[in-house]
């Protein structure tokens, strides 16, 4: 028998059971949807994650967090490594910053001034500050946007050439703001709140608040990127005990992440694949139950085990088939139009050549496992018992 | 004629939990090619059984079955299906039409089951419903059919893969006269004609009238097989045998 045949003789039973067939169509409809939506989500939370941590990370850089602290010929190690830019320490403190009636507790961290286009991500230091200048020499400072505005009441907090007080653990200095700093888009912002952030010359930083002249964090930009794994490799070698991490790395950190959220989301909304399953268990068991004698006449007729058994399969299967491609197209349509807020922007599912595959393969699968029982039953009957039933 | 069929001392035993029935207990009977045989007896004398035994419907607990020479009690389900489909069409009492099909698609079952679809199936179920009278009723389900159409699309749908035997389990008995007489007008023809063997279980003594020969079950046992001549005496076998089976008042 011709595949097309039965096809055509499951659209016909299809045709015969209307509302059972419309009930088990709505049913994988909703459930194809809540599946490509759920991974469709995902997918474009996945795509825009990565494009920030891109952004973030950059893909040239290696973060290296020492497990107590980085001294200068560390630094200088680095630096000296083969195919290696630039290294920028990075080293920080809890203060309290107090200006007027401003009384805060921030991050104060020491950096080069040369440094700062760096955090940033912008071509000349000048770029990198939005009033005022970038001149961070003796008790200079340049301070983020949201400790020099207040964006709630749209006030300014802390003006140009003002004096500030930071309250360290050990002593208490005053500062002179020079600078406002824009928002950082560099590799600085991984792991510094650049926006809350106060920064003052290196070797002030020292003076105030570390004598050991130790730093935290060292960002170590390479001239070819295609090298990066080596030089990670190189630095690992040097400082086993620091963490060292890369954007490669972290991508693959989070995509873990990621794989185990979609994975959740998947779950959840498989479960209605789940139950459409056993919808299609029912409705092909009470068919086959209607449909005996009619299974009697095939078997008379000479159609074997196998061919009553794919007989029902073809039916689920058709079914199966309209829902998808009803669903499919919804899908596509909703996916448009529905959206989840998230990062300070609607992200919309979004509906990848995979995830379409997924939501055609799994119904399918599922409804075949499903039909398999009553499909074997059904293939099992006695033909003159068959015949005879009421 | 060689013969067709052959059955050799074939028992048949149901149980039902507890309680066991013969229906057959042991017959043998020989139907030759192209021949037209009915088998008649009481009800309860395992005509049916016989007929769906050597179809392949139903397994005999003992004894053998030769169709067309080959041994069909060996075979698995499978090739039993296969054998019906490739050698024997059914006609049945309840003319076990598909309801929500019409009579054309019906008639197109068989072919569909043999990788036969398309213009090819449509031509020759036409074909076999125009031999039965029906050709005009293609596109009329069952319910819109009378009993006696239904029973001829039924007939067509037999006869549509040119099967060498037929075999007919009460095919008037659902019908009124007229129809019984196209029915055994159209059974004479495809038998006369065409050279279908046709097997054929009826407790109407008239119809075996069409018939080569009648073999008169009784008791799960052939009784006698009667020839044309013979008919008038199987006549009053059969009133006697109802008449000792009836209660005495």
């Amino acid at each position: 028998m011709k595949l097309i045949d039965y096809f055509s003789l499951a659209f016909d039973g299809i045709k015969e059971r209307k509302g059972r067939s419309i009930g088990a169509v709505a049913g994988i409809v909703i459930a194809v949807i809540a599946l490509a939506l759920a991974l469709g989500i995902g997918e474009a939370f996945r795509v825009r994650f990565y494009e920030t941590l891109k952004r973030a990370l950059g893909s040239d850089v290696i973060y290296v967090l020492p497990s107590e602290h980085l001294t200068e010929s560390d630094i200088m190690i680095l630096s000296s490594l083969p195919d290696v830019k630039h290294v920028v320490p990075i080293v920080g403190t809890t203060v309290v910053l107090k200006a007027g009636t401003l009384e805060r507790t921030v991050m104060v961290y020491g950096i080069r001034p040369e440094y700062l286009k760096f955090i940033v991500g912008v071509e000349r230091v000048e770029d990198a500050i939005e009033e005022g200048s970038a001149e961070l020499v003796g008790l200079n400072i340049v301070v983020g946007e949201f400790l020099a505005y207040d964006y709630l009441t749209q006030t300014k907090l802390i003006e140009i050439g003002q004096q500030v007080i930071l309250r360290g653990p050990k002593r208490t200095s005053v500062a002179i703001v020079t600078g406002i700093l824009k928002p950082a888009a560099g590799p600085g912002a991984a792991f510094i709140n650049t926006r809350s952030s106060v920064f003052i010359n290196l070797d002030t930083f020292f003076r105030l608040f570390r004598k050991d002249m130790t730093y935290d964090l060292a960002i170590v930009q390479v001239k070819d990127i295609n090298k990066i794994e080596e030089t990670v490799d190189l630095i690992k070698a040097y400082l086993p005990q620091s963490e060292v991490l890369s954007l490669k790395f972290a991508l693959e950190q989070f995509g873990v992440f990621i794989n185990s959220v979609q994975l959740f989301l998947g779950i959840i909304s498989g479960i209605g694949l789940f139950i459409t399953g056993l919808w299609i268990f029912d409705t092909m068991t009470i068919n086959v139950v209607q449909r005996t004698r009619e299974i009697g006449i095939m078997k008379a007729l000479g159609f074997k085990k196998k061919q009553i058994m794919f007989l029902f399969l073809s039916e689920a299967i058709a079914i199966t088939i309209i829902g998808v491609a009803v669903g499919a197209v919804l899908t596509i349509a909703l996916s448009n139009i529905v959206g989840i807020p998230m990062f300070g922007m609607m992200i919309k599912p979004k509906i990848t050549p995979e995830i379409l595959f997924l939501i055609t393969v799994t119904p399918i699968l599922t409804n075949t496992v499903a039909t398999l029982a009553p499909a074997y039953k059904a293939s099992k009957l006695d033909p003159v018992e068959a015949l005879r039933y009421e | 004629m060689s013969n067709i069929i052959r059955v050799v001392n074939v028992t048949k035993l149901y149980k039902t939990g507890e309680s066991e029935v013969w229906a057959l207990k042991g017959v043998s009977l020989e139907v030759k090619e192209k021949e037209f045989m009915a088998i008649v007896g009481p009800s309860g004398s395992g005509k049916s059984t016989l007929l769906y035994i050597i179809g392949g419907l139903i397994r005999p607990t003992s004894g053998k079955v030769y169709v067309r020479g080959i041994d069909i009690t060996e075979m698995s389900d499978d090739e039993l299906s296969e054998f019906r489909h490739r050698n024997i069409g059914f006609v049945f009492q309840m003319y076990h039409l598909i309801p929500r099909m019409t009579a054309l698609k019906n008639v197109m079952l068989p072919l569909k089951l043999r990788g036969i679809s398309g213009t090819e199936a449509r031509k020759r179920a036409l074909k076999a419903l125009e031999l039965v009278g029906l050709k005009h009723r293609a596109n009329h389900r069952p319910a819109q059919l009378s009993g006696g159409e239904q029973q001829r699309v039924s007939i067509a749908r037999a006869i549509v893969t040119e099967p060498k035997i037929i075999l007919a389990d009460e095919p008037t008995g659902n019908v009124d006269r007229k129809s019984t007489i196209q029915i055994m007008d159209l059974f004479k023809k495809l038998n006369k004609d065409l050279g279908v063997t046709i097997v054929m279980v009826t407790h109407n003594l008239e119809l075996v009238h069409y018939c080569h020969r009648a073999a008169r079950l009784l008791d799960g046992r052939i009784a006698k097989i009667y020839t044309p001549s013979e008919y008038r005496k199987l006549a009053e076998d059969m009133t006697g045998a109802v008449q000792a089976e009836a209660p005495v008042v």
